[in-house]
């Protein structure tokens, strides 16, 4: 017997949705608890104490919203939200809320399964020993000594640029919003000044990507931020 | 158009033409003749009536007897009237401006109905067509996946073709939701200064150019742009879509960029068969549509409305090498932030 899958709880509404879900899921070694509503899934949550969540932000009884904060007051399992397009702003406010990534409908198998590792991943890698070295591709980062390298070239990275890629790097595949970046990197009086992350992220671009316009790694996750992909 | 915004804007250019004809008969040379001035008043309200509704025009029908009164019955400067006669010449200029004006409004709300009758009609073919077209592909592979002695390879088939069309489903209704999103008046920009480097770039990201070598050319000094980064993209990828949809396969595209007079200037260009200069202007119509090539004739209607709502133009000109250049212009508003230079 191999050891069992990681358990998610999956709180969606519509039963066609969590028909499809739970063959994607089971047939990929998760195990699986699923509700209809916000009220039924907090009770599960204390109940099983799952290892991810995946959270519908469309449920009929409380705000997507709601559910994450009260999740957060006891438990850091990584949470990731269903959104339908048209709600920009409710997975924002997930994001920054507490929620570690989404996905917009219509979304394939492949997405869903890619985001639910990065997010075990990084839940895993938080509780342990932080990494010291992230390597992508060519590119190099090594932690301790704030270096960049490309192959045997040294990067020359002016110091807000560092402090934005190790960011980004420190969340490897996970979405960043724009806020908390802007939190991270310029301080928290400059949330709102998102032009200073996309000028910054072009110059960032300009020097770790081979074609800026077309990134493979600093990607664009429109009007809610950026993700430092690895895979590509 | 939202009504109450049309109303408002009615009353106001009510106003301003019942003022502008006060000033113009003031300025009539030698004698004032009152007749004269009834008339240009009349033509006020006439012009009124053209383009708003009930409402603005009898104000401005009643306003203009009023300020007629007012400025131009002896004696001046007051309502009172002198000749009694002019009582007359009040009631016959007010029932000639009703009459005018409903007529003329009832002229032009014959051609608004027909015209969206006529948008009505286009867009139910369009989607009965082009909504169903996809959705019969999709019944008929998933009914066919059930036969369980379909070999494993017709199986995946099938299964790619529902997850084919399911995507053409959802990017068409994207366009139709995207229309009425910009015919609707709901287009609230929300601008933001950013490089038109990111747009371009998760523009490229959504669509599909199969194989295609893109060619992009953005100055490294291109201003910032203060746009709706969301709206462009969608107008970016729109043009690239045409682009793919309508030249040969495996033939270039090009993305370029510069900076001219306060705006910055797009380019999406392929090596296709052209546009004909005749249907050049056409083609940013509603359910126009090139050629028997599948889709609902918006991706460009939706383009010049967005383009339009960032004070831009769009336009295609014939490229010199062959093929067609969408051009757009995004005009620089405002001033960029300035960003400290780090050391």
């Amino acid at each position: 017997m191999t050891t069992p899958g990681p358990l998610v709880l999956l709180i969606e509404d519509e039963s066609p949705m969590r028909r499809i879900l739970r063959a994607a899921l089971t047939a990929n070694g998760y195990r699986l608890v699923e509700t209809a509503t916000a009220a039924e899934g907090l009770t599960q949550a204390r109940a099983y104490n799952p290892d991810l969540v995946l959270l519908d932000l469309g449920l009929p009884d409380r705000p997507g919203l709601d559910v994450i904060r009260e999740l957060r007051t006891w438990s850091a399992a990584p949470i990731v939200v269903i959104s339908a397009s048209g709600q920009e702003q409710a997975k924002i406010d997930a994001l920054d809320g507490g929620a570690d990534d989404y996905l917009t409908k219509p979304f394939g198998t492949g997405e869903l399964l890619a985001r639910l590792r990065v997010a075990l991943r990084h839940a895993e890698r938080a509780s342990g020993e932080p990494e010291a070295v992230l390597s992508i591709g060519p590119l190099r980062l090594d932690f301790a000594s704030r270096v960049v390298t490309d192959g045997d070239r040294e990067i020359h990275l002016t110091p807000i640029e560092y402090k934005l890629f190790a960011t980004l790097a420190r969340n490897v595949g996970k979405v960043m919003t724009h806020r908390q970046l802007l939190r991270e990197v310029w301080g928290p009086s400059h949330v709102g000044e998102t032009q200073y992350l996309r000028v910054y992220m072009a110059q960032l671009r300009h020097k770790l990507e081979r074609d800026p316009a077309r990134p493979r790694h600093l990607v664009t996750e429109p009007g809610v931020g950026y993700r430092l992909r690895t895979e590509s | 158009m939202s009504r109450n915004r049309t109303l408002a804007e009615g009353l106001l250019v009510a106003f301003a033409l019942v003022a502008l004809a006060t000033l113009i008969g003031r300025g009539l040379p030698g004698q004032q003749r009152l007749a004269d001035v009834v008339m240009v008043y009349l033509l006020g309200v006439v012009l009124v009536s053209l383009r708003y509704g009930y409402l603005a025009s009898s104000v401005s029908a009643i306003a203009s007897v009023l300020c007629f009164d007012f400025f131009f019955v002896p004696p001046h400067y007051t309502f009172a009237v002198d000749d009694p006669g002019h009582l007359v010449t009040f009631a016959v200029m007010l029932v000639v401006a009703f009459v005018i004006s409903t007529l003329t409004r009832r002229a032009r709300e014959q051609r608004l109905r027909a015209e969206s009758e006529q948008i009505r009609n286009a867009l139910l073919s369009s989607i009965s067509h082009d909504l169903r077209t996809p959705l019969a592909v999709v019944t008929g592979a998933a009914s066919t996946l059930l036969d369980e002695r379909l070999p494993a390879e017709a199986r995946r088939e099938m299964t790619e073709t529902i997850l084919k069309e399911a995507e053409h489903l959802e990017r068409r209704l994207e366009n139709l939701l995207g229309m009425t999103r910009v015919e609707g008046g709901a287009l609230h920009l929300r601008r933001q200064w950013q490089p038109l480097e990111e747009v371009v770039g998760t523009a490229l990201a959504r669509t599909g150019l199969e194989g295609r070598e893109v060619e992009i050319s953005l100055p490294e000094d291109l201003p910032l742009v203060s746009i709706d980064a969301g709206l462009i993209e969608q107008v970016l990828v729109n043009l690239l879509e045409n682009a793919a949809k309508h030249t040969p396969a495996g033939t270039p595209v090009r993305v370029a960029a510069r900076a001219i007079d306060r705006a910055v200037e797009v380019e999406v260009a392929d090596r296709g068969p052209g546009i004909p200069e005749a249907e050049a202007r056409r083609v940013f119509e509603k359910f126009h549509r090139l050629s028997d090539v599948p889709g609902v004739g918006l991706g460009l209607a939706i383009c010049s409305g967005i383009v339009g709502a960032h004070g831009g133009r769009i336009w295609v000109e014939p490229r010199d090498e062959g093929g067609s250049s969408f051009r757009f212009t995004l005009p620089l508003v405002g001033t960029p932030p300035t960003m400290e230079r780090e050391p």
